[in-house]
């Protein structure tokens, strides 16, 4: 059909449509007065044939159908395809590394037993010692300290580290524990008897004398401080005899890797991370490169062991992937799976809706005026 | 003439004024609940400060310091008139304001009072608003001052009266602590920097857990000491406090 006729549609199908009415009166006319308008009957059927035959009517409504099916397939593939922004996520997992960032402070007062023969601290810029020591003025210029403890026991008593915090806590493989605090304020303090050799300083450079704590007097106590403007963290290493445990600490950042060699390579060494927006429940196998982007939440167990530190988080992140490179699974859930495990009945009158809208599109845009 | 006729009206009312404007209130405490809506913590003017009965107990610490005081305790002045707590001259210390806590001494009675008060100021505490209103004995009550330094938190006594005179100088201070366990023994020592480790000091008879335990200290003046506690649980391990304070 050309562009002439087509255009001429619409008069054609007026003529045919006053064609059929005026015919049409005249055939009931003629009925009511006995006769049989046959001949007339069968011009209606061919002058409704001929109407019918023309080309369905394009209207508004056409345009309305189409631009409806497509925002329904827009919002269809943007729903399957776009991620939620922060998605809820549950960690239960033993790491030989884990760094988080505080999003509070963080203040223990605690009673955890260390190895004698094993402390040492370095990089702090303050150092208390008890007043046997006198004034060393070593202390001065130096803020490390290496503690050797025969006959006796040390425990770590109280720490103070303040919101903003990047603290790294890691096991190596001898079964000492690292603390390292960078970035806020960071105190602790120990309790030590016994007979305590102690040296100030990288090596044993500047040997403090010797003094022994009886275990019946109260017993020797060490401050150290941390100001946190240092670029050089702060840094506590020691061998524990038993757990220490802390609950309920506030961070904004969570990690598990740690630079070994030229890499950096994921320090999990088994645990679960569960996504609770999907309910999606994965088993961490060692050294699974998990990564959470700015997470936000609760570490509501932090243990710190021989075995390493165990770490039970909740709360949300803006990222949350497993694997490496071309391996790497989003376990983010898209808006979609979102919908569907969190919103039930919103994703059923999605559905419905979605499903509505594409079939009404499709028989207005390709059904044929009748 | 009528002018000067009214201006000694006018001076204390300016000296009160400006007394008044001297306290500010530190941050309310946000981890405490108020215990009801008159006397509850919250913050209260004038003068500025946070007062009131919480209650919510927040996690109790092993060893708590509750009171510095030099000179008497603090004690109903009565007739609704306040006690006056006045901070010593800290300008040794290069800070400007003292930050005043007042806390309950006995157990379970959860009272807290937060100011920050400039060195050498005062503030006129109104002990009928909150204290004696809700049934407490101002003699309960313990007053610690302190500061924040480079060296890290420095305390400083206070004195409180009736009135703005300080503590006469070289009046002893009292401190007073309190723990949430028996105590087997409860020792302190007070020491200078690089000056010889004094033996440590004894109460002769243990403690009862929530009992206060009174020092007194007549520490150098002008100069920060360190103030050793330690305390021992009965069948437990030492648990130890260290403090900083300084005497003007």
């Amino acid at each position: 059909m050309d562009r002439t006729s087509a255009a001429g549609q619409p008069k054609l199908r007026a003529a045919l449509a006053r064609e059929i009415e005026t015919l049409a009166a005249e055939t009931g006319r003629r009925a009511v007065a006995g006769e049989t308008p046959t001949a007339d009957i069968e011009r209606l059927k061919a002058l409704q044939a001929s109407l019918a035959a023309l080309p369905a009517k394009r209207t508004g409504l056409a345009s309305w159908a189409g631009l409806i099916g497509l925002l329904c397939l827009i919002v269809a593939s943007a729903a399957w395809t776009v991620r939620v922004p922060r998605t809820r996520v549950q960690l239960d997992l033993v790491t030989a590394s884990a760094t988080a960032k505080l999003a509070g402070d963080l203040n223990r007062e605690v009673g955890w037993r260390i190895a004698p023969d094993s402390l040492r601290l370095q990089h702090f810029t303050h150092l208390d010692l008890p007043p046997e020591y006198g004034t060393q003025p070593a202390l001065e210029r130096e803020g490390s300290l290496d503690l050797t403890v025969q006959g006796g026991n040390v425990r770590l008593r109280q720490f103070a580290i303040s919101s903003g915090a990047l603290v790294t806590l890691s096991r190596s493989d001898d079964g000492a524990t690292d603390m390292v605090v960078r970035g806020a304020p960071f105190t602790c303090d120990f309790d030590v008897t016994g007979s305590i050799v102690a040296s100030v300083g990288p090596g044993s450079a500047a040997l403090l004398p010797a003094q022994t704590f009886s275990p019946e007097l109260p017993p020797a106590r060490f401050d150290f401080k941390y100001d946190g403007k240092s670029r050089v963290p702060a840094q506590l290493r020691d061998t524990p005899l038993d757990s220490l445990t802390v609950r309920d600490i506030a961070i904004t950042g969570l990690g598990f890797f740690e630079e070994r060699g030229d890499r950096s390579t994921s320090q999990i060494l088994r645990g679960t991370v569960t996504m609770t927006d999907t309910g999606e429940h994965l088993t961490l196998a060692p050294e699974a490169a998990l990564r959470l982007g700015n997470a936000q939440g609760m570490i509501s167990t932090l243990q710190i062991g021989k075995d390493g530190v165990q770490v039970t988080f909740e709360g949300t992140a803006a990222e949350v992937t497993l694997g490496n490179g071309d391996f790497a699974r989003n376990l983010k859930p898209t808006l979609l799976e979102w919908l569907y495990h969190q919103q039930t009945i919103g994703f059923l009158w999605g559905a419905l809706s979605f499903i509505w809208g594409v079939g009404w599109s499709a028989r207005k845009l390709f059904a044929r005026g009748d | 003439m009528r002018r000067v006729a009214n201006a000694p009206l006018l001076f204390p009312l300016l000296a009160a004024l400006l007394a008044a404007a001297g306290a500010s209130a530190e941050p309310c405490r946000l981890d405490l609940s108020a215990a009801d809506a008159n006397y509850g913590y919250r913050h209260r003017a004038p003068p500025d400060r946070c007062e009131g009965l919480y209650s919510q107990p927040v996690a109790g610490e092993g060893l708590e310091l509750l009171s510095f005081i030099a000179g008497p305790a603090p004690s109903d002045p009565g007739g609704g008139r306040p006690l006056t707590i006045t901070t010593p001259d800290l300008r040794g210390l290069g800070t400007p304001k003292v930050t005043v806590v007042a806390r309950s001494l006995p157990l379970r009675i959860y009272y807290r009072m937060d100011a920050s008060v400039p060195s050498g100021g005062s503030l006129a505490w109104p002990v009928g608003e909150v204290v004696v209103a809700a049934g407490l004995d101002p003699a309960w009550i313990g007053l610690a001052g302190s500061v924040q330094t480079r060296e890290g938190t420095i305390y400083v006594p206070l004195s409180v009266g009736t009135g703005p005179d300080a503590a006469a100088a070289g009046t002893p201070s009292v401190m007073v602590f309190r723990t949430t366990l028996d105590l087997d023994s409860f020792q302190w020592r007070l020491y200078g920097p690089g000056g010889p480790a004094p033996a440590w000091n004894r109460i002769g008879h243990p403690v009862r857990a929530g009992d206060p335990v009174s020092i007194t200290l007549d520490p150098p003046a002008g100069k920060v000491m360190t103030l050793d506690i330690a305390a021992r649980p009965v069948g437990q391990d030492y648990i130890q406090s260290r403090f900083k304070i300084f005497q003007p």
